[in-house]
């Protein structure tokens, strides 16, 4: 009995000892990123993928957009220096949760998993997604259905590859008697050029970013 | 190449670290709030209209 009570006695010391290093483990893991900390560190760091006209993406070896601009001007506003990572789409996610930068800014779409996974801010922009065909292949695709057993391009992780593979999940394209099949990406330029060599026959993607496309090649 | 109608209307978002602080994030939104406002944020969609 006297054997039994010291090592409750021991136990609880344990426990009451390893709790807080358990508890400040835990802080130390998802210890708060302040505006105090990014004022210190000088530089507002932005995660994004350059290949997205007309919000990022290349121009004279300098990357420009709408959402650059709207970086500049926070930047400019809260006294910091402006850095802008450009990396694939589906690795901005990953450098953020890694704490590589502050804010991505990418024309991103919150899914459930984003919200659950991410902090993020208000809407500031509404975009519709349309798809891009190449005519001289295509001119019969004018609506979603008639992309059933076709081959579908999206930039992976885009809004497009989130509204496709929902509508696949959806069973939108079900009824195919030949498979439905989505190439995923890693930016624009691959997946464009896939649509002009005739390698997929649909392109699905931003509005204003498949208004750009058409300005700049003919089909 | 060619357009078919609008699949689907979304909004975009900024998004950060789960840990980023409210205070950061209430300042970012605040700056939306005002370009959206004032017509700054139109004003950058005209500049690569033209």
């Amino acid at each position: 009995m006297r054997i039994r009570n010291i090592l409750k006695r021991l136990a609880i010391c344990f426990l009451s000892c390893s709790i807080p290093f358990v508890l400040v483990g835990c802080q130390q893991k998802s210890q708060e990123i302040s505006f105090r900390d990014i004022k210190s560190e000088g530089e507002l760091i932005v995660l994004t993928n350059a290949y997205f006209e007309p919000y990022e993406y290349y121009k004279n070896n300098e990357i420009v957009g709408v959402d650059i601009s709207i970086a500049k001007l926070i930047a400019e506003r809260l006294g910091l220096k402006l850095k802008i990572k450009d990396m694939d789409f589906d690795n901005i996610l990953i450098d953020l949760t890694n704490n590589k930068g502050h804010i991505a800014m990418a024309g991103i779409t919150l899914t459930e998993e984003r919200e659950k996974a991410f902090a993020h801010s208000i809407p500031y922009a509404e975009s519709s997604q349309r798809i891009l065909i190449n005519a001289n292949i295509h001119s019969d695709i004018k609506k979603l259905d008639d992309l059933v057993g076709k081959k579908i391009g999206v930039v992976i992780g885009t809004t497009s590859d989130v509204f496709i593979s929902q509508q696949i999940k959806e069973g939108s394209f079900a009824d195919s008697e030949t498979e439905t099949i989505v190439a995923q990406y890693k930016d624009l330029e691959p997946a464009k050029e896939a649509l002009e060599n005739g390698d997929i026959d649909a392109f699905i993607l931003d509005s204003l970013t498949a208004q750009r496309i058409t300005k700049h090649i003919q089909i | 190449m060619v357009f078919a109608p609008i699949l689907s209307n979304e909004e975009y978002v900024f998004v950060y670290n789960k840990n980023m602080s409210q205070e950061f994030i209430n300042i970012i939104d605040n700056i939306i709030i005002e370009i959206k406002r004032n017509g700054t944020l139109d004003s950058f969609y005209e500049d690569e209209n033209n």
